[in-house]
């Protein structure tokens, strides 16, 4: 069976089938409830025999096998009993006398008897006989039986008769139970009848109330619709009146905006001219500058010329001045001249301002790059020109100086020489900017000079007296010794290179090499340094510069100096004559033999490699000088250091 | 022993009170002892008339009629167990679920509230009185320690014609076998069918105020094809529903015994109920022959497909059911040797 598939309809039909099938079978095999059944050990065969039918032989087997019929062992007695081929007591000790009622044994007395008789009814002929012979016998008592059974019969259809009435009895009551209920039934209908006209009256209320809600929202919509209407009509027109408003201010604005736009390309236009002009203006600036530039020049001259002129006449004064003096003359006089002469510097400076201002109103209004690089150029020129006015202005005072000498005394030789000499100076602030532009900026050469700091290592005595740097420039090393922590004294010919250390509060004499040496006591220095220096020397020259050395130096005391390799092929063919001041390239082989012979010890040299912003210092036997590259790749510059023994 | 059993009647109806009564004196009569079942009439409604009824029993007293000594009163439920008598034994079966467990203090009208306190009153006396106590089942043991104090032991009986239940290769249904109440709950079965996913039916037997209700719940969740108010059933039919059952679906409010429950159990079927349905959790255990639930459809949905999914495991399960039930010593006989001791 596919159970699975069953709908409820199919399972319904089914256990209806099963529980009428199971309702048989029960009904024909338990005994009637109200005819409880007690077991026994004993019985009499009149007691079993009491019972009929189903309920004799389901009575048997309760009393002597202890159960309930088997359904096919009831069938068959069923059908011997009411068939008549066995009678009661044959059934009941056949039973009794089975295997199974044989071992449960219980007592029937007299059955027995039965039993056997029976069996020997079963022998052939003889049997028959016997049959005979004892229904003969048992006529009596059969036909007490029949009697008796048909009473029972009698008293059974009678009771059946009685529970027959009863039950139509209850048929009857049962009808007008029926009748009542459909009379029930009927009040149930009017009621609902009654209902429903109920139901009817309040639907038609219910709607008349709807009708009238639905006529008064109908109405107040209606209302409300022209209202809003009334109110769309007027916003619409507030709508259009602002927006015919905004349309005239709109194209108000346009109108505006393009006259602004014609105003704007107008103002462009004369902006772009006002700029062309500027531009053309600023050119002519400038042109109107160089000649301010070549007017500075002459006036330069003129102020030069004047100098000499002025000088005169106020050295002049000046003696006569300090003669008055000293004979008690007051010396206002003196006074003045000097006040003129003061104007006089002070007008130059108002030239000097006046060139800067006019510089920078011509920085502003130039804007194109070149022109940015050609101020740049004039900037240089115009501190250039600083240092040539600073520089006579020295020197016109020196002159001064000497002419005062000379004014009340004869012109002796040393003052004309004096003077003289001062034509060499000319060239000191042309120096600075030369040094300025070849040697590099100070920053750059400090950080180089700061290789050197090694090879004062060696020098053991070097705090314990001072050092002179000859030739110190722009003072680079004298700072770096100065900040570690020796007594270092700078001196140099060139005037501007001097203000330049003194600003920087370094200590510094403006003297020439030589003399300088020669003013000093024997042993008095620790070292004595030259950058760049001995090359500007004459042979003659730098053999007496050693010479001094060995003399001023205490004992372990060094010489230093830098000078152009020209060993380096660049150094020795062209880059050793840019400076028109040098004499002769100097060999470091020679150098080294040159100190030596002059008395000095230890004395070596080495390359110096510049290499971006450091130097390094290399041993000379790195570099093989075998190909033409190898001249090519030694560095430029060699230290030569020596120590006096 | 000369026994009396003191119960009510309601003409025209029969309950599962009336079974009991009936089982028991029947059982009685077994042990071979006269017995008669003395009944009065009783009206649950007006609160009047119930006050009338407990009267009319306290008067009552059964000691002896007419120089015929009674030996033994056996009384089973209110307000039968207010007669008087030397030597009785209360076997409760019920209070009076108005003014006890099914009583709503806001609902309560005044002559009910006036009601529960006379009869709560009459049960604290008399019940007490009672030297030997039994109550039908734990949960109607409990109720009565609950509201009135009183101890007593449990004492189950079988279910009416024990012996003719029986178990047969399953079909593809769940069987819901009560009266159409309120209380019964039908409706838990209905709502959770909406949930279940497999092809499984549900059949819900019986008669009773609910059955338009359950009939239009079912058309509205669309359901006649899957689960059927089939109505009264015979006994007969009833056996085989059982028998041929996946499982039995019980899931009433607080039920003081509930026969469903054994009856299941004889036809070896796992039953699927709920935490709140009173005495069926005394023989449920949860897992082993049945599931106790919440109230929720989806949870009594999920466990419908299982029987139907797992029908080894349903049959196991049915099985275990059968053993509890003979565990537990449910039988007339245990019952005389208690009540007729």
């Amino acid at each position: 069976m596919t159970n699975k598939d069953l709908s409820i309809d199919e399972i319904i039909d089914i256990v209806k089938k099963e529980s009428k099938k199971n309702n048989e079978f029960q009904k024909s095999s338990i005994p009637k409830k109200n005819q409880p059944f007690f077991s026994k050990e004993s019985y009499t065969i009149e007691e079993l025999c009491a019972l009929h039918d189903r309920d004799f032989i389901k009575n048997a087997y309760l009393a002597f096998l202890k159960r309930e019929a088997d359904s096919e062992g009831f069938d068959k007695f069923l059908n011997d009993l009411r068939s008549g081929r066995k009678d009661k007591v044959q059934i009941l000790s056949e039973i009794r006398f089975s295997d199974e009622g044989k071992r449960n044994g219980v007592k029937v007395p007299s059955l027995k008897k039965v039993y056997l008789i029976n069996k020997l009814y079963k022998i052939p002929v003889l049997g028959y006989i016997l049959k005979w012979f004892v229904t003969l016998l048992k006529l009596p008592k059969l036909i007490l039986r029949m009697n008796e059974f048909e009473a029972y019969t009698n008293a059974r259809f009678l009771d059946f008769e009685e529970k027959n009435s009863r039950f139509l009895h209850a048929l009857k009551e049962t009808e007008a139970n029926i009748k009542n209920l459909y009379k029930k039934s009927e009040d149930y209908f009017g009621f609902k009848e009654f209902i429903q006209k109920e139901l009817e009256h309040s639907k038609r209320d219910y709607e008349n109330s709807i009708n009238g809600l639905k006529e008064e929202m109908n109405n107040n919509l209606q209302k409300n619709l022209n209202e809003i209407t009334t109110r769309q009509k007027f916003i619409d027109e507030k709508i259009n009146s602002v927006m015919r408003e905004n349309y005239e201010k709109i194209k108000y604005l346009e109108d505006t905006i393009i006259t602004l736009n014609e105003d704007y390309r107008g103002f462009k236009h004369f902006v772009e001219n006002k700029l062309k002009k500027l531009k053309e203006e600023s050119l002519q600036d400038f042109t109107e500058f160089q000649n301010f530039k070549d007017n500075i020049l002459t006036q330069q001259k003129d102020m030069r010329d004047n100098f000499y002129k002025v000088s005169e006449d106020y050295h002049g004064f000046k003696d006569y001045v300090s003669m008055k003096i000293e004979n008690g003359i007051p010396k206002e006089k003196f006074e003045h001249l000097e006040k003129e002469l003061f104007k006089k510097y002070e007008d130059y400076n108002g030239y000097k301002k006046y060139a800067q201002e006019k510089f920078d109103s011509l920085s502003y209004e130039i804007t194109t790059k070149s022109q940015k690089e050609e101020i740049k150029e004039l900037l240089k020129i115009i501190e250039e020109h600083k240092l040539y006015i600073l520089d006579n202005q020295k020197r016109v005072s020196f002159i001064l100086e000497e002419l005062r000498k000379r004014l009340p005394k004869k012109i002796e030789k040393d003052q004309i020489k004096n003077v003289l000499q001062e034509e060499d100076h000319i060239l000191d602030a042309m120096y600075v900017l030369f040094e300025d532009r070849f040697r590099g900026l100070r920053e750059d050469i400090k950080r180089r000079l700061r290789a050197y700091l090694p090879l004062l290592s060696k020098n053991k005595i070097l705090k314990e007296a001072l050092t002179v740097d000859l030739g110190c420039g722009r003072g680079e090393w004298l700072e770096l010794l100065k900040e570690e922590g020796y007594d270092a004294v700078g001196i140099d010919l060139n005037r501007v290179m001097v203000e330049e250390c003194k600003k920087r509060e370094l200590k510094v004499d403006f003297c020439d090499a030589l003399e300088y040496l020669k003013g000093l006591k024997d042993n008095s220095l620790s070292m004595i340094s030259g950058f760049h220096i001995i090359e500007h020397l004459d042979f003659e020259m730098f053999v007496k510069v050693l010479d001094e050395a060995v003399r001023v130096l205490k004992q372990g005391g060094m010489i230093l100096f830098e000078t152009p390799n020209p060993v380096n092929l660049e150094v020795g063919t062209s880059e050793f004559y840019i400076d028109p001041s040098h004499k002769n390239p100097l060999h470091p082989k020679s150098t080294a033999f040159l100190i030596e012979s002059r008395g000095f010890i230890d004395v070596g040299y080495y390359f110096i490699e510049h290499k971006e912003l450091k130097s390094t210092l290399k041993d000379p036997k790195e570099y093989p000088l075998k190909t033409f590259e190898d001249f090519m790749k030694v560095p430029k510059d060699y230290v030569l250091t020596g120590y006096k023994a | 022993m000369r026994i009396l059993i003191s119960s009510i009647q309601v003409p025209f109806i029969k309950g599962g009170s009336q079974l009991m009564t009936e089982g028991l004196r029947d059982a009685l009569l077994r042990a071979g002892h006269q017995v008669e079942i003395l009944t009065m009439p009783f009206k649950f409604f007006p609160e009047s008339e119930v006050l009338k009824a407990t009267e009319g029993w306290l008067k009552q007293d059964l000691n002896q009629f007419n120089g015929y000594t009674i030996d033994r009163l056996i009384s089973l439920q209110f307000p039968a167990f207010y007669a008087n008598h030397e030597n009785k034994t209360l076997w409760l079966m019920h209070q009076h679920r108005a003014v006890y467990e099914l009583y709503n203090e806001k609902n309560a009208s005044k002559d009910l509230k006036k009601l529960k306190n006379e009869i709560k009153k009459y049960d604290d006396k008399i019940l007490p009185s009672f030297k030997k106590r039994y109550a039908m089942s734990k949960t109607v043991a409990e109720r009565a320690k609950r509201y009135n104090g009183i101890d007593s032991v449990v004492l189950y009986h079988p279910p009416f014609n024990e012996e003719r239940f029986y178990n047969k290769e399953p079909f593809n249904y769940l069987f819901f076998p009560s009266r159409l109440e309120e209380l019964k709950r039908q409706y838990l079965l209905i709502e959770a069918m909406r949930y279940v996913k497999t092809p499984v039916k549900a059949i819900i037997a019986g008669e009773g105020g609910q059955k338009v209700r359950y009939q239009k719940m079912i058309e509205e969740y669309d359901l006649k094809e899957r689960v059927s108010l089939i109505g009264e059933i015979t006994e007969e039919e009833k056996y085989t529903l059982y028998a041929r059952s996946l499982g039995v679906f019980f899931t009433p409010y607080d039920e003081d015994y509930g026969y469903v429950t054994l009856e299941a159990m004889l036809s070896c079927k796992p039953v699927i109920t709920c935490k709140d349905s009173g005495g069926v959790l005394e023989f449920v255990e949860d897992g082993t022959n049945g599931f106790v639930l919440s109230n929720s459809p989806f949870e009594l949905a999920e466990k419908i497909d299982f029987l139907y999914e797992n029908r080894k495991k349903a049959k196991e399960m049915g099985r275990a059911g059968y053993e509890i039930y003979f565990q537990k010593n449910i039988s007339w006989d245990n019952v005389v040797s208690k009540l007729a001791d």
